[in-house]
C-alpha cells in the first residue's frame, strides 16, 4: 500500500515538474507557504533549484531570515523528464525546506539567497513577511508540495519537522534518495578525553560521539586495551540524538559511550582508537557496514607530588572526599553489639579508595567490617559513596570512646593533600542488668552481619548426589500411576464387553432398555399423548419378558409368552397379568379415544410393578 | 489442605527426605546385624576424618591443607553442599575469590535454600573486581524464569511433584469404584485443583530440568582472562574478565568455551581459566 502511494508519488513529481523550460536552463527561486504568520506560528521557506546537473551548484547561500528563527533545515531532490518536439529533457530539481519561526511582531524580509552554479550566479527575490499576533488559521488540508515534489496528497507527517524525530526521512527522501556512494563525510566517529592532563588516579573521561548525515545503525563498539587503567562505563542510555550543521550540512549526533579512566601510572599514555561499527545506508537500495575509528587520543598522566604526602596516603585515594562515622546507638549495655559506620563520600574512584582501618580497640571486640559501594551510573563525573561497617561489642562499661578516623587524599582540583578527620563518638556502656532506659538490651543483631558464615563442623556428608528426578527409580515410578489407570480401564472395558455377551449381561441390557421405555412413556402419560404412552408399555413389558426369558420375546403370540413366562418359574398371575397389559396396550394403542389420563398413570403403575416382579431375579429392577 | 501439604513439601530443605532414609553408620550404631556394610562404615569413618582433619586445618589457618582435604572428599564421590560450602569458606581465606564464587554457586546449585552460601557469595561479590562492569551488579543473564525453578530446592519440588502426581491417580481411582453420587462427585471436584497443581509441580519440574541439561553457567577462576573474538590464543581480545565472574557457557570449542556475558557481550575464554558450576 505504502509502495503504491510511493510510486505514485515519485510519478506525480515527474509530471508536475515538467516544465517548459528550455534544456540547460537553470532556475532558482524562493517562495513561502504563506506570507502573514502568527507569532507563534511555524511556517515553510523553500528554496528551488531547476538545473540539469545538481552536482554543478558550486554554493547555496542561505538567506538572511531578518528577526524570524530557523527551526530546521532539509533537502530534497527529484528528477523530472518532459517531452518536447519529439525529444526528452531530464532535469534535476533540489527543494531546501526551512521551517522558519517569528521571534517578534511586525514586517520583516527574508533576503535574497545565492546560488552559484556552472560559474554563474543566480539569486531569488526578498519575500516580506508580515508577523502578527494572532494569524488567521490556515484553511484545514495539507500543504501544497514543495516544487517538483508530489502534488499527491501524503501522509501528515509527510512533512513532519525534524525536529519532531531526528531520524526522521520522508518517505519521498527515502525513495527518491540519490543512488550514490557513502563517503567517509556521511558519518564519522570522534572521540575525546577531558581532561587530557590528569595527576595519576584522577578521573579522565573519554567520550565517543557518532556524527551521521544518512540513515545508520550502530553496531559494536571495541575500545582499546585500557591497561594502565582502572576504567568504568558510564551510562548513557539517556542521551538525545541532536542536530548540527557542519560546514554547511546537517548532521544527527549522539553520545555513544563514555568511560571513566583512572590511570595508575604517571606518563604520556596514547590511547588506541575506539572503533564502532555502523551499518549506513544512503537510499533504501544500498546499505553498507563500516568500521568507523576515532583517532589516537593522548592523555598526559602526572605523577602524584611528593611534597607534602601525608604518611597514611594511599595511590587510589585521589579525589574530593568527605568522610563521617556514626553509630546506631550512644548508649548500649555490655556485650552488646553496636555498629559504627565510616562512610567516604565524594567524587574520585571511590571502588578503589581505601577507608582507613579503625585504630585498636582495646575496650571493643571487633569483627570483620562489611563493605558496601554505591556508585551513580550515569553523569560523566563518577561519583558515589562507600560505607564500612564495623560491629563492636563493648567489653567494659563506662565511657568509651571510639577515637576519630583520619583520611588522607590528593585533591586535584586544589592540587593539594588534604586529610580530613571523623569526630570522636562517646559510648556509654552500662552493665547488662541496669541497661539503660530505652536500651534495647534485647534487640536481635546479627553478630555475625558483614562477615563471613563460618564453616560447617556437623555434617553426614550423604544424602546428596543426583537429585530425585536424576535417579533411575524416578521416571519409571512416574509411569506406574498412568499404567495402572490404563489397565484399570482397559480391563473395565473388556469386563463389560465379556459380561454383555452373557445371559446375565443380555437380561441387564433389556432391563436397561425397559427402564427407559418406562421414562419415556412417563413423559407421554403427562402430556396426554396415550398412543406413544402405549407403544413405549408395550416396548418394555416386552424387554421385561426378555430379560426374563433371555431370549426375545418379539413376534411371539400372547399365549406363547404366557407359557413361556409359566415354564420360567415365573408367578402364573404375573404371567397372566402381563398378557392382559400386553392385550391392554394393543386396545389402548388403537383406540386411543377412550384412553384418559388416570388410565395412563394406571397402567404405568401395573407395568412398573409388573417389571420389578418379572425381573427380581434377572438384574437391577427397573424403576 | 492440599495447598499446605504443596507448601510444606516445596519449602522443605532439600536434604531432609534423603536423610530420613536410614544410613549404614546409623544401622551399625544400632547393633543390627550387617555383615557387608563392614567396609563402607570404614570408608564413610575415613572420610568424616578427611572432613573433621580439614576442618581444623581451616580452623588452623592453614588454608592450603584444608582446601586439600575438602578437595579430596569431592575427588571421593562425596560431593555434598557442606563440603563445597567449607571449601568455598577455605578458597575464600586463601585469596582465590573466583573459585570461592564458584563452590558457592555449587553449593547453592544443589541446595538453593542454603543461606549461609547465599550470604558469603554476596560478601565475595561485593570484594570482586569487575573492569567491565562493575556497578550492574549482576553477574548473571539468568531470565527470571530460569532464576525462579534454580531457586526451587530440587528434591523438595520431586516429591512435591510425586505426592501431587499419585494423589491425583489414587482419587480418580477411587472414583471409578465409588457408586453413591455425591461421594463421586466430590471426588472429582478434589481432583481439579490437583490436577492443576499436578500440571504447576510438572512445569517448575520440567523447567528445573530444562535449565539444568540446555543452560550452563563457569565462573572464572583466574585474576583476569582475556575474552577472544574468536576461539584462539591469537584471536584479538575484546576485554579483560575477572575472576568470580559468572558467565553463560554457550558451547566449548577445543580448548576454549563460547560465554555470554550479563550484558549480552559474547566471546571466548580458555576453558581452564574458568570452572563449571
Amino acid at each position: 500500500m505504502r509502495s503504491a502511494r510511493h510510486l505514485r508519488a515519485v510519478w506525480f513529481a515527474l509530471l508536475a515538474a515538467a516544465s517548459p523550460a528550455a534544456a540547460g536552463e537553470v532556475s532558482f527561486s524562493a517562495s513561502v507557504d504563506r506570507n502573514v504568520v502568527g507569532l507563534e506560528d511555524r511556517f515553510t521557506l523553500t528554496l528551488t533549484v531547476r538545473a540539469p546537473d545538481l552536482a554543478r551548484i558550486e554554493k547555496l547561500a542561505l538567506p538572511d531570515v531578518g528577526t524570524l528563527e530557523i527551526l530546521s533545515q532539509r533537502e530534497q531532490t527529484a528528477t523530472t523528464f518532459s517531452f518536447s518536439g519529439g525529444s526528452q529533457d531530464f532535469r534535476r530539481i533540489k527543494n531546501v525546506l526551512i521551517v522558519l519561526k517569528p521571534t517578534r511582531e511586525g514586517a520583516t524580509t527574508i533576503g535574497r539567497a545565492t546560488l552559484r552554479y556552472g560559474g554563474q550566479s543566480y539569486t531569488t527575490e526578498p519575500i516580506a513577511i508580515q508577523v502578527v499576533k494572532n494569524a488567521p488559521r490556515a484553511k484545514s488540508g495539507r500543504r501544497a508540495p514543495a516544487p517538483g515534489m508530489s502534488p499527491f496528497p501524503f501522509d501528515d507527517d509527510f512533512f513532519r519537522s525534524p525536529f519532531d524525530d531526528p531520524f526522521f526521512r520522508s518517505p519521498l527522501d527515502e525513495f527518491l534518495g540519490q543512488q550514490r556512494p557513502i563517503d567517509e563525510k556521511d558519518a564519522f566517529v570522534e572521540a575525546y578525553v577531558s581532561p587530557d592532563v590528569v595527576v595519576q588516579g584522577q578521573q579522565a573521561t573519554v567520550t565517543v560521539m557518532v556524527y551521521s548525515r544518512i540513515d545508520a545503525r550502530i553496531g559494536e563498539t571495541r575500545w582499546p586495551k585500557l591497561d594502565g587503567f582502572y576504567a568504568m562505563d558510564r551510562d548513557v542510555s539517556g542521551a538525545r540524538t541532536e542536530q548540527k550543521f557542519i560546514d554547511g550540512e546537517r548532521y544527527l549526533y549522539k553520545l555513544h559511550q563514555q568511560k571513566a579512566l583512572f590511570p595508575l601510572k604517571a606518563g604520556e599514555i596514547a590511547l588506541d582508537p575506539v572503533s564502532v561499527e555502523m551499518v549506513l545506508s544512503a537510499s533504501p537500495f544500498s546499505q553498507e557496514t563500516r568500521t568507523l575509528k576515532t583517532r589516537p587520543l593522548k592523555l598526559k598522566v602526572l605523577p602524584l607530588p611528593e611534597a607534602g604526602r601525608p604518611a597514611d596516603f594511599s595511590e587510589a585515594n585521589v579525589g574530593r572526599f568527605t568522610l563521617s562515622a556514626a553509630v546506631d546507638a550512644t548508649q548500649v549495655a555490655l556485650n552488646q553489639p553496636v555498629t559504627l559506620t565510616l562512610t567516604l563520600r565524594g567524587t574520585g574512584n571511590i571502588h578503589q579508595a581505601r577507608v582507613p582501618e579503625l585504630p585498636a580497640l582495646d575496650k571493643f571486640k571487633r569483627f570483620d567490617p562489611a563493605v558496601d559501594v554505591q556508585v551513580q551510573k550515569s553523569g560523566a563525573e563518577v561519583r558515589g559513596a562507600k560505607t564500612v561497617e564495623y560491629v563492636l561489642v563493648p567489653l567494659a562499661t563506662g565511657e568509651l570512646v571510639l577515637p576519630e578516623v583520619k583520611f588522607s587524599f590528593f585533591d586535584p582540583v586544589d592540587n593539594r593533600y588534604r586529610t580530613i578527620q571523623t569526630e570522636p563518638i562517646t559510648l556509654k556502656v552500662t552493665a547488662s542488668a541496669n541497661a539503660p532506659p530505652g536500651t534495647e538490651t534485647g534487640r536481635e543483631v546479627n553478630l555475625l552481619a558483614g562477615t563471613f558464615k563460618p564453616i560447617r563442623f556437623e555434617s553426614t556428608l550423604s544424602g546428596y548426589g543426583h537429585p530425585l528426578y536424576r535417579r533411575s527409580f524416578f521416571w519409571p515410578i512416574v509411569a506406574v500411576p498412568p499404567a495402572l489407570w490404563l489397565l484399570l480401564v482397559l480391563g473395565g472395558a473388556v469386563s463389560r464387553i465379556a459380561r454383555s455377551d452373557s445371559p446375565r449381561g443380555r437380561a441387564r441390557q433389556a432391563i436397561s432398555r425397559a427402564r427407559a421405555h418406562l421414562k419415556q412413556a412417563s413423559r407421554h402419560a403427562a402430556r396426554g399423548m396415550a398412543s406413544e404412552f402405549f407403544s413405549e408399555i408395550k416396548a418394555a413389558l416386552l424387554d421385561g419378558i426378555e430379560a426374563r426369558l433371555g431370549a426375545p420375546a418379539q413376534g411371539m403370540l400372547l399365549e406363547e409368552i404366557r407359557r413361556s413366562l409359566l415354564s420360567a418359574g415365573a408367578d402364573p398371575a404375573d404371567a397372566d397379568g402381563l398378557v392382559h397389559e400386553l392385550e391392554n396396550c394393543d386396545f389402548g394403542r388403537f383406540a386411543p379415544a377412550s384412553s384418559r389420563g388416570q388410565e395412563m398413570q394406571d397402567s404405568l403403575q401395573r407395568s412398573r410393578r409388573l417389571l420389578q416382579r418379572l425381573t427380581r431375579n434377572a438384574g437391577r429392577s427397573p424403576s | 489442605m492440599i495447598g499446605t501439604t504443596l507448601a510444606l513439601l516445596l519449602f522443605l530443605p532439600a536434604g531432609a527426605a534423603p536423610a530420613a532414609a536410614p544410613e549404614p553408620a546409623a544401622t551399625a550404631a544400632a547393633g543390627a546385624p550387617a555383615p557387608a556394610p563392614a567396609p563402607a562404615r570404614s570408608l564413610d569413618a575415613d572420610l568424616m576424618e578427611i572432613f573433621q582433619k580439614a576442618n581444623q586445618d581451616y580452623l588452623a589457618g592453614d588454608y592450603p591443607a584444608a582446601i586439600a582435604g575438602y578437595e579430596k572428599l569431592l575427588n571421593a564421590g562425596r560431593i555434598h553442599p557442606d563440603v563445597t560450602y567449607n571449601l568455598a569458606n577455605a578458597y575464600y581465606r586463601a585469596g582465590r575469590k573466583g573459585l570461592a564464587v564458584l563452590f558457592f554457586e555449587k553449593t547453592l546449585a544443589m541446595n538453593p535454600g542454603d543461606e549461609a552460601a547465599r550470604y558469603n557469595l554476596e560478601l565475595v561479590r561485593k570484594e570482586l573486581v569487575d573492569r567491565v562492569m562493575p556497578e550492574t551488579g549482576s553477574t548473571s543473564a539468568e531470565p527470571p524464569w530460569e532464576s525462579f525453578v534454580r531457586s526451587l530446592p530440587p528434591n523438595g519440588l520431586a516429591w512435591v511433584f510425586l505426592v501431587l502426581y499419585f494423589g491425583f491417580f489414587a482419587v480418580a481411582v477411587a472414583r471409578r469404584f465409588v457408586r453413591t453420587r455425591p461421594l463421586h462427585r466430590l471426588l472429582f471436584w478434589i481432583n481439579v485443583p490437583v490436577f492443576s497443581l499436578v500440571l504447576v509441580a510438572g512445569a517448575l519440574l520440567g523447567g528445573r530440568m530444562l535449565a539444568e541439561d540446555r543452560i550452563h553457567y563457569r565462573v572464572v577462576i583466574v585474576p583476569t582472562a582475556p575474552l577472544r573474538e574468536g576461539p584462539e590464543r591469537t584471536a584479538k581480545p575484546l576485554m579483560e574478565l575477572h575472576e568470580g565472574l559468572k558467565v553463560r557457557a554457550l558451547s566449548e570449542r577445543g580448548e576454549f568455551v563460547r560465554v555470554r556475558l550479563s550484558n549480552g557481550v559474547e566471546g571466548f575464554i580458555l576453558q581452564n581459566q574458568s570452572g563449571e558450576i
